[in-house]
Order: C-alpha cells, then sequence, then structure tokens
C-alpha cells in the first residue's frame, strides 16, 4: 500500500541505500583526518587542556611591542582618533576559546581548539577595522596533551 | 537485497517516531533559546563548512528551527509524522553545516536517525491525534536495517578511535577524566570515601576502565548485529548509556541511542502471553504494568488460574514465578535494567532448588 511519498519502490530503495552508506563513510573517514572530527563521531577523543593568552602587537616610538590584552578587552584608537574599547567576547561566544587566561578542557581535543582559534583569530582581526593600532593579534597558547606534554605555541594573525 | 525488500509488522515504528519528534523538539528549542540567550551564531565568529552566502539569516534561522519544531511536533502527534521527520532532520543537518561550531556528534546522531526513519513505515501506530493512514500490515523494513547500520558505525567508530590512540587505551585519558570528576566532588563540598578516591585515582583503574570501555563499543558494534547477542548487547549498552549519562554532559546522546534501540527489537508484537489473577495483588501490579508500559506490544495479557502469575515467551516455553518476572523486564522498556539482576537471583534459585 503506498502511503506515502516516502515509501520507496524496491529499485529506489537500493539506490537511497547505497547512497546513504557511501555518504556515511565519507563522512566518518573525513571525521577521521579533520582537525575538529566533525562528523566523526569521535566522542571523549582526549582530556587535553588549553590556555589562551591574547596579545596585540603594536607599534610605538621604540618598534613594535606585544600588548597584553587584559580581562579579553582592549582600547585602541579609530580612524577619527576615538579611543574605542574592543572585546573577545564580542566576535568569540562559542567554546572552549572563548576563555582566555586560564586553562580549560580541550573538547573534541586539542587540535579541534587549536583549527579553531586560529579562524577565530582572523575573525577578530576582520571585524576589528575600527581599531586603527593594531598591526596583528598573537594567541599564545599553553597546551597539555592529555595531562602531560606541555608546549606553548604562537598563532599570528596579522591584519 | 533480502534486506532491502524484507517486510515487517511496524506497529513499533510509531514509538520511534514519537521519540525521536520528541528529541528533535527538544534540540530545536534548545538552539532557539540559545538564540535569546546569546544571539544568533551568523552575528558573530563561526565556522560554515558550506559556503558564507549558504549561511540563513538570523530570521531565517529562527523560521527554520520553528519549522524544525512543527515537524518534531508532528512526529510526536502522528499525522504527517515522517514528512515533519524529514523536513526535520534535514534542516537540522543543514544548519549543522552552516556552523561547525555547532556540531556535536549526538546532534549529528539524532538528524541522521530521524531522516532515516522518515522512510521507515512509522506512521501505522502511536497516533495521538487521527488516524494512520495506512494499514498496519508487514511493511519494507529497510531504513530500519540503515538505522541499525547507521548505531554499529557510531560504535565501531568511537571504538576504534580510542583503540588507536595509546593514550587512550593506555588509560592516560580516562584517568584524567576520573581526576576530573573526583576535582569536581571537592568543589561541589562532596565527600567521597578514602577507597573510592584512591580507586578512581588509581592508573591501573584507569587504565582497566579504558580497556573496558573500548571493548564495550566493539562487543555493542558486533553483539548488536547478531541476533543471539542482541539482547545482552541491548542491555549492555543501555547500562553504558546510563553510566555516560550519570558522568558526563552528552546533551541528548544517551536519549537517542535509546530510542534508536527499537530499531534491534523483534518487531512482530503480541508474541508472549501473559496470564495473570487480576484477583491478587501481584497480578493486579503485573497487569497494571504490562498495561501501562508494554510500549512495544511484546504481550497479550490473558486471564490466569487464580493466584498465579504465568509468562509464556516466544518459543512457547512457560514461567512463573521470578521466571516470569524475567521475561516481563526483558520485554518491557522502562523495566529493563532489573532484567539481568532478576535473572541472576533465578539462576541462584534454581542452583540452590537443584543443590537441596
Amino acid at each position: 500500500m503506498q502511503a506515502s511519498f516516502l515509501d520507496l519502490g524496491p529499485r529506489a530503495r537500493a539506490v537511497f541505500a547505497a547512497a546513504y552508506v557511501a555518504l556515511l563513510l565519507v563522512a566518518i573517514t573525513h571525521g577521521q583526518t579533520a582537525p575538529d572530527h566533525v562528523f566523526g563521531f569521535q566522542m571523549f577523543n582526549e582530556s587535553s587542556k588549553l590556555r589562551i593568552t591574547l596579545f596585540r602587537e603594536v607599534n610605538t616610538p621604540s618598534g613594535r611591542r606585544l600588548v597584553p590584552v587584559v580581562d579579553g578587552a582592549w582600547r585602541a584608537r579609530d580612524e577619527t582618533n576615538r579611543v574605542r574599547t574592543f572585546r573577545w567576547n564580542d566576535r568569540v561566544r562559542t567554546g572552549p576559546i572563548r576563555r582566555l587566561d586560564r586553562f580549560v578542557h580541550a573538547s573534541y581535543g586539542l587540535d579541534a581548539q587549536l583549527f579553531r582559534l586560529e579562524r577565530a583569530l582572523l575573525d577578530v582581526a576582520q571585524h576589528t577595522s575600527g581599531d586603527r593600532e593594531t598591526r596583528a593579534l598573537v594567541a599564545v597558547v599553553d597546551t597539555l596533551k592529555n595531562g602531560r606534554d606541555p608546549r606553548t605555541l604562537r598563532i599570528q594573525v596579522v591584519r | 537485497m533480502r534486506l532491502l525488500d524484507a517486510e515487517r509488522e511496524p506497529t513499533v515504528l510509531g514509538v520511534m517516531r514519537m521519540g525521536i519528534g520528541a528529541l528533535v523538539v527538544v534540540q530545536s528549542v534548545e538552539r532557539l533559546w540559545d538564540v535569546y540567550r546569546s544571539g544568533y551564531f551568523g552575528d558573530v565568529f563561526h565556522m560554515p563548512i558550506l559556503p558564507e552566502p549558504w549561511v540563513p539569516s538570523a530570521a531565517m534561522y529562527v523560521a527554520l528551527q520553528l519549522v524544525a519544531v512543527a515537524g518534531g511536533l508532528a512526529a510526536v502527534l502522528g499525522p504527517w509524522g515522517r514528512e515533519g521527520l524529514l523536513t526535520a532532520s534535514s534542516l537540522g543537518l543543514y544548519l549543522l553545516l552552516a556552523n561547525r561550531l555547532d556540531y556535536h556528534n549526538n546532534r549529528f546522531a539524532l538528524f541522521l536517525v530521524g531522516f532515516l526513519l522518515a522512510f521507515a513505515p512509522c506512521d501505522r501506530s502511536f497516533f495521538l491525534l487521527g488516524r494512520p493512514r495506512a494499514s498496519s500490515g508487514p511493511a519494507p523494513f529497510f531504513a530500519i536495517h540503515l538505522i541499525r547500520l547507521q548505531v554499529v558505525a557510531i560504535y565501531l567508530s568511537s571504538s576504534l578511535g580510542k583503540l588507536l590512540d595509546p593514550d587512550w587505551r593506555g588509560g592516560q585519558t580516562m584517568g584524567l577524566r576520573f581526576a576530573e570528576g573526583l576535582d569536581a566532588a571537592t568543589a561541589q563540598g562532596i565527600e567521597l570515601p578514602a577507597w573510592f578516591t584512591a580507586l578512581a585515582g588509581s592508573p591501573a583503574v584507569a587504565s582497566a576502565a579504558s580497556k573496558a570501555a573500548i571493548l564495550t563499543e566493539i562487543f555493542l558494534a558486533v553483539g548488536l548485529l547478531a541476533p543471539k547477542t542482541r539482547a545482552v548487547a541491548l542491555y549492555v549498552g543501555v547500562l553504558f548509556h546510563l553510566g555516560i549519562e550519570l558522568s558526563a554532559r552528552v546533551e541528548l546522546f544517551s536519549y537517542v541511542m535509546g530510542v534508536a534501540y527499537v530499531a534491534f527489537v523483534v518487531p512482530e508484537t503480541r508474541e508472549r502471553v501473559l496470564e495473570v489473577d487480576r484477583s491478587s495483588r501481584l497480578g493486579r501490579i503485573a497487569f497494571g504494568l504490562t498495561s501501562h508500559l508494554d510500549w512495544l506490544r511484546r504481550f497479550r495479557i490473558d486471564d490466569g488460574s487464580p493466584g498465579v502469575l504465568r509468562v509464556v515467551d516466544r518459543d512457547g516455553s512457560a514461567a512463573t514465578g521470578v521466571g516470569a518476572w524475567v521475561t516481563l523486564c526483558r520485554a518491557l522498556p522502562l523495566l529493563f535494567p532489573l532484567w539481568a539482576p532478576l535473572a541472576v537471583i533465578r539462576e541462584v534459585r534454581r542452583s540452590r532448588r537443584a543443590m537441596s
């Protein structure tokens, strides 16, 4: 009894099943190699942590200098020479990378959060066009992969 | 080809439709709540997998989530439930592609199961509104086999990832999770017994627990497929997900897998018989429990001999006393966790009787 257009005929069932299985395999295979394991069903894959410390690179009379971003906010002059406040969380609101200056659990693993952090830095750099002072955003990231192997990475995005 | 063409009784699939529909509603309402609480993801940093122009506007996003809620509600109520599931799960998958920061395995699993279920004959039973359009006679089950495959793929992918990671199989990853759990308990002022703290902090225990978790997932992947081990695998799976639900924040994952487990039950209904004497207290309890909790229509209820509670299983074997309760618990979803403890009690009593 044909009750719905969703009741597929025998040939359509075979095509549907083959297409679904192929797509599922592609998605899961992609998930194994993607830094954030998207579509990969990698549950609880790491117990790693990271701490992001954010800096701005600014020009000073004595040359370029790194200025720490305190509490996720900084003040800088815009094109009209007016001082404005910019905040990391104005743009970055999701996941562990929204938190600065303290160790947080790296959900989906360190690679996932570093991948997202790099994109987040680019995003913030692009969306703070009013800031005429900051030449680059620099994230210094302390990582602990599964509780050991402490490392410090530096990710820089030039504006 | 046999799996693609096989037709089975679809009654139990109505339970799946309602369950997945309810979870879709919860999921979509939570995303709408996110918009209310934190704003629209598209207005701040996000990472689309699709090209950026395909990311919906805030108004369109809210509209799509409301459509998904309506689709989920249709699935819960019955009429147009399959169409509702198809719409809601397709929208859910599209919105996951619109922002990979919003990706979570449980949401992906929910939408995949919902999408597949739309192609299964789940519109023949369990209508809260109106009546089914089609009869409840045998219907193609190919989509249910795909849901089974989907569930197995989740366990296999998860277990193989852990197996190939030395930190996972060695216990380092699990040990840190235990340590974080202990820290969280301490922070909340919960005083744990010293023996428990020592046990949870032991690297040997973490290593054993890791290997047990990996083996459990592999067993679930294999055991759910084989008819002979399926009931045990379902039982292990239920305990596994209850454990995860109690120890971690996994959104709807445990519920999604619980509903997806219905795809593994024998679809034919009323193949077991419960004979009860409703004048006795025990008989009334058994009758009440079975009347209200037999969502998968496992039992036909007949009047039994005075004072006797008797269950006739699918293979014709009959049981009374604890044995009858074992069969009841095996078949009633809410009582399923009691199946193994009762079976152990039955076996202990049997062996005691044999010895005496």
